[in-house]
């Protein structure tokens, strides 16, 4: 079941280690497509072994996604699950290597595989591999010694130059699946930390590919930075994880039936629980004062914020509402790595490590967790609808479609999160993917004003790009089932499911509307600007620019990735909620905890919901959803399609609107006034306190001691070492002297000897002269 | 003839012996000195043995010392042929090397 | 004057004689000879003490081996000249004053001793006041006859005087028998375990000194003339070939340094004296230890 990890780690060595290949030669991208495609047959593999091995749910999961609509799915799974005595959950965590251990505490090196991971797996290297056979054509250039950069600012009349960098390019991108893979496959918050942090690295070199632009540097650097900021509060939230639980592992080791071992050390979810139950107080007494402190100096507002503090990690990450503004500048990479860090990878894996620690979030850091979720789903959104350029409006989608998912885990519908997490990561490579291939070909042209009518030119692009613009809206054609499926793709299935999750909670928590008539809006909003930005591409009747005429669809290498990616778009999401990929989720994430379905919490006064409401509300939140994305397609069409309002007298009458929106809200000037610029001035003004006043104390300091040293040595050199000489001659001398008497002869010796003994012995006999006995 | 008269005789055997030790500048003839001292120590035990309670003891004893002398005697030899091969002297005044 | 004390006078005196002359005598071969004549007459006196094995065994060791021994390594160290070894004057009267002292001491202290009373006291375990005075008329006396040879005892004398051969390797084996301070004859311990010591003794000083004698010289390069390169000895040459230590390295030699002192005065000893072990007259003398 394992061995297939490894081959991945040594195909990645081997990606990193040919750098020192030719710069002219393709042969380290097809080593890296290579090595993709071998671990991304063994990651099908291994599901198909994992599917085998669990017949029962695999079986009830078939059964209910073809026949029982509805509730009986989640009955029948349980009762295979447990005719067979297998434990919902199926889970294989193992250890590899300890790398540290303090007393009780434990830090190892450890897997943790159930349905999810194997599921991720999969999902990874397979948008990897497209990625990886899609960068071979759209890299191409960089296959050369003189690598002319047509982006770079540069005075006219010169062109410059530089060697290109594909092998790096490649080696960079196997680094980076490597790295997301070691996170969904890490048991334990340290180890995905760790993994955490390589995908931080790996994205800087390759968002910054094209260093030798200023841009590239700055969002580079600025993605780096942001992910720093989000990564402190994660080492604040497992500092605190570790001192209240005694451990960071996610899951407790166990084999593949669940059978845990006795000695086996509390994994955190439980002892998460069990620090929870301490410090909550109990129902009869509890007064609102007594929150805070506790007996045990552990407070309840402390696992609030290290539950926030995790938190803080996965916003950062997956670039929402505070930290989200790195990943629209991000675009200065190649559009392939866009593709892979806006579907699959890095943004994914903030969500996924929420969607894995959701038990260890109390309803404070959920209910916070869902209104970053909303502002940012409404802010990208909002912003996704005016950009202009083409990378940018997927960027911003990103974003939104992002705050999606953690609105999701914020209203305790994590299932249904991942479950978009996977369909988008299909849809939004294939669209970046997508808008790759027209940037190709249209030689580097990003602007939607100057694009338009690509379909005859594009054919293949434009429609592959149609089934993703309609899996992002969640489009559907509503009440036309065709063998009892909805007809839909697949966003459309993964937004469901959120939005009834939002329904249900909003049903159960009236005052938090705004939650669901944001999550409304913001399907209302993707709708139109998905379309939007396909009919900008694809339906207008000529090119404006007529230098567009001549494209032509790209090499196999970059359209049957799309091919791949469109179909999986369309249909990975088979059987809606019920479907294989959500079973394979829902059975692989940890259950609510206990408080969790409890009646009413006292801080934030929230009714959680459980599957059972939710799938109550689900037809409702569908048409729901359905009719706001209709609506927003509806809107787009009439806009940019029949024409029929003028887009630019909307956009005139919404002005400030408009600029506020393409200006981004103005976050990036917001935090150049507010964090940047006090931050450079303080650090000029430090420098100068520095210069000013701590240099010349230190040079002072400096002086003195020197000064001192020289007196001290003088004080060695004239009292201690003299007086030392002198003892040393004057014990030489002597020694010198009695040397003298040594004369080295044997004889002598002897003779003096001889000598000692009769004087010895005359002593003897004139002082001690009763020693006679006789007479 | 009696204890005395042996003991008198093993006495001017030690004192020839330490003279040979203290005079000879041949290191065969210090090693001749030994064994005289040596011997005047074996006459005394035997001495004892026969006219005191000291018995067989004092026998065994003396035979200990001859043998012990003959050890001696073989080991010293060595060592006289060595000094001999580094010194290419039998002076033992010359054997004076840790002095320096 | 019986036979006895005529025997006693006599190999007394050739005891003595030998001594001094070994003391006296410079040449070297002289004194082995005078040292077997001493030796020879001591074992005399070891029979006239009623110890006949150890009188046998004084002619055989040091008449057999000792002596032998001693001849041979006079004869391989000193075929030539030994009158530079004789001392000088002045050493020779301190040292022959410090032997008669010795010897007036010596001889005064065992004259002053009262042996039978000191007998008595290691026999009974107490001081008696009155010296020589046994108590009890039954207990052995032991003065002036022969405590060992005990004739009417069974064990231990075997009916016989001087036939101590018997006891002794009785003693040897672990078979002591011994009276004890209540003139009981007991079973005492033996001399197994240093006969056994003495015996790998023996056999370790057998190897060392058979070691001692081949290890070669150590420096055998040629310091005083430095046209005489190669190792001339034949004694060198052979165990150079025997010994596979490689210690004697020439080269390591040439960089010793030279000592002027030792080799005037070695230019003295050397000579015809060593001709017999050179095999090259022309550098006699070369070896040296730094």
């Amino acid at each position: 079941m394992l061995a297939w990890l490894l081959p991945f780690a040594g195909c990645v060595v081997i990606t990193v280690l040919r750098l020192k290949l030719s710069r002219l030669s393709a042969v380290p991208g097809w080593i890296g497509t290579g090595s993709l495609l071998v671990a991304f047959c063994l990651s099908l593999f291994s599901a198909g072994l994992w599917l085998m091995t669990s017949p029962a749910e695999t079986a009830a999961s078939s059964v209910s996604a073809e026949e029982t609509p509805g509730i009986q799915a989640a009955k029948v799974g349980d009762d295979a699950a447990h005719e067979t005595g297998y434990s919902p959950q199926r889970r294989l965590v193992g250890h590899w290597y300890s790398l540290a251990k303090f007393g009780e505490i434990d830090f190892p090196l450890g897997y943790a595989i159930d349905a999810l991971t194997v599921l991720m797996f999969v999902l990874v290297t397979m948008i990897s591999l497209a990625v990886h056979a899609y960068s071979l054509v759209y890299m191409a250039d960089e296959q050369t010694e003189s690598y002319q950069d047509h982006h770079l600012d540069h005075s006219p009349g010169e062109t410059p130059e530089r060697p290109g960098r594909f092998a790096h390019f490649y080696a960079a991108l196997g680094l980076f699946t490597f790295a997301m893979l070691g996170i969904v496959l890490a048991n334990g918050l340290l180890q995905i930390f760790i993994f955490w942090e390589l995908v931080g690295f790996s994205s800087y070199l390759l968002i910054g590919f094209y260093h030798e632009r200023r841009t590239a540097r700055l969002a580079s650097m600025k993605a780096f930075l942001m992910n720093r900021v989000g990564d402190v509060g994660f080492v604040l939230g497992m500092t605190i994880l570790l001192v209240t639980c005694g451990t960071l592992l996610l899951y407790p080791v166990h084999d593949l039936n669940g059978n845990t071992s006795g000695s086996a050390p509390m994994a955190l979810p439980e002892a998460f629980q069990a620090a929870v139950e301490k410090v909550v107080p109990s129902e009869e007494n509890h007064q609102p004062t007594d929150l805070l402190p506790s007996g045990q100096g552990i407070s309840y507002a402390l696992l609030v914020a290290a539950g926030l503090g995790l938190l803080a990690g996965c916003v950062g990450k997956s670039a929402q509402f505070p930290l989200h503004t790195w990943l629209a500048d991000a675009m200065e990479g190649p559009t392939p790595v866009s593709a892979l860090v806006h579907s699959a990878t890095m943004v994914a894996a903030g969500v996924y490590l929420a969607a894995r620690i959701a038990p260890l979030l109390l309803p404070e850091a959920l209910l916070l967790l869902a209104y970053v979720g909303v502002v940012t789903l409404l802010l990208g959104a909002s912003m996704a609808i005016v950009a202009r350029d083409l990378k940018l409006v997927l960027a911003h989608s990103t974003i939104s479609q992002l705050g999606l998912m953690l609105l999701g885990i914020g209203v305790g519908a994590w299932e249904a999160a991942i479950f978009h997490l996977i369909t988008h990561a299909f849809f939004k490579s294939l669209l970046f993917l997508g808008a790759g291939s027209v940037i190709h070909t249209t030689h580097h042209e990003q602007d939607l004003e100057k694009l338009g009518g690509l379909r005859a030119h594009l054919p293949l692009t434009s429609l592959t790009m149609l089934i993703g613009v309609i899996a992002l809206s969640g489009l559907a054609v509503p009440y036309v089932t065709i063998f009892g499926e909805s007809l839909g793709f697949s966003g459309f299935h993964s937004k469901d499911a959120i939005v009834s999750g939002a329904m249900a909670f909003v049903l159960k928590n009236p005052h938090h509307i705004l939650l669901l008539i944001s999550v409304l809006l913001g399907a209302c909003l993707t709708a139109a600007y998905s379309l939007r930005l396909w009919l900008k591409l694809f339906a207008r009747d000529t090119p404006v620019d007529p230098a567009l005429q001549q494209v032509h669809e790209g090499p196999w290498l970059m359209t049957w990735p799309l091919v791949v990616l469109a179909f999986f778009a369309a249909f990975c999401a088979l059987g809606g909620e019920e479907g294989l990929v959500s079973t394979l989720v829902e059975a692989s994430l940890s259950p609510a905890p206990a408080w969790f379905s409890g009646s009413t919490d006292e801080v934030v006064s929230i009714q959680w919901t459980n599957a059972s409401d939710r799938h109550a509300v689900h037809g409702t939140a569908g048409a729901m959803a359905l009719a706001a994305a209709w609506l927003g397609a509806l809107i787009a069409w009439a806009l940019y399609g029949l024409r029929a309002i003028s887009s630019k007298d909307l956009s005139r009458q919404l002005t400030p609107l408009v600029r506020l929106a393409s200006h981004r809200w103005h976050f990036d000037t917001l935090y150049r006034g507010f964090l940047v610029l006090p931050i450079l001035n303080l650090a000029r003004h430090t420098a100068w306190i520095d210069r000013i006043l701590i240099d010349p104390f230190i040079d002072g300091c400096a002086r003195f001691s020197e000064r001192f040293s020289h007196a001290s040595q003088w004080f060695d050199e004239a009292m201690i070492n003299r007086f030392f000489d002198n003892m040393a001659s004057s014990v030489w001398a002597w020694g010198l002297s009695l040397r003298k008497a040594q004369t080295g002869h044997i004889r002598q010796y002897v003779l003096l000897a001889t000598m000692a003994v009769i004087v010895l012995f005359l002593i003897l006999f004139a002082w001690m002269p009763g020693g006679r006995a006789g007479p | 003839m009696s204890l005395g008269a042996y003991l008198a005789v093993s006495a001017v055997l030690f004192a020839s012996g330490l003279t040979c030790m203290m005079t000879k500048r041949h290191a065969l003839g210090v090693l001749m000195g030994v064994e005289l001292i040596l011997n005047s120590a074996c006459l005394n035990l035997i001495a004892f043995a026969r006219y005191t309670s000291l018995g067989i003891d004092g026998q065994v004893f003396a035979l200990f010392v001859i043998v012990i002398a003959a050890a001696e005697a073989a080991v010293a030899l060595a060592i006289a042929l060595n000094y001999y091969n580094n010194f290419l002297t039998v002076d033992v005044d010359r054997g004076d090397e840790l002095k320096r | 004057m019986t036979v006895l004390q005529f025997l006693f006078a006599v190999f007394a005196s050739t005891t003595c004689l030998g001594a001094v002359m070994v003391a006296l005598t410079q040449n070297i071969v002289r004194m082995a000879f005078w040292l077997m004549v001493s030796v020879a007459s001591a074992a005399g006196l070891f029979f006239l003490l009623h110890a006949d094995f150890l009188a046998a065994a004084q002619l055989l060791v040091y008449l057999g081996g000792t002596v032998v021994i001693l001849v041979f390594g006079v004869m391989l160290t000193a075929g030539g000249r030994t009158r530079s070894l004789s001392p000088t004057g002045g050493e020779t009267i301190v040292a022959a004053a410090l032997a008669l002292s010795l010897i007036m001491l010596l001889l005064f202290t065992v004259g002053s001793v009262d042996w039978e009373r000191l007998n008595t006291i290691a026999k009974t375990g107490q001081v008696s006041p009155t010296a020589a005075q046994p108590k009890n008329e039954a207990e052995p006396q032991l003065t002036e006859s022969s405590p060992t040879g005990d004739e009417n005892s069974p064990v231990l004398g075997a009916g016989r005087k001087g036939d101590t051969g018997h006891a002794l390797g009785s003693a040897m084996i672990g078979f002591r028998p011994q009276w004890n301070r209540e003139n009981q004859l007991v079973l005492g311990t033996g001399y197994l375990l240093p006969f056994e010591i003495i015996s790998v003794h023996l056999l370790v000083v057998l190897i060392g000194a058979a070691y001692l004698a081949r290890a070669k010289r150590q420096l055998p390069s040629s310091r005083r003339s430095p046209d005489a390169t190669s190792t001339s000895l034949l004694w060198d040459q052979d165990s150079a070939q025997l010994d596979s230590s490689g210690s004697a390295n020439p080269a390591l030699s040439q960089s010793s340094p030279v000592r002027d002192d030792l080799s005037r005065s070695q230019n003295l000893v050397s000579g015809t004296g060593f001709s017999m072990f050179t095999s090259d007259p022309q550098s006699p003398n070369s070896g040296e230890v730094s």
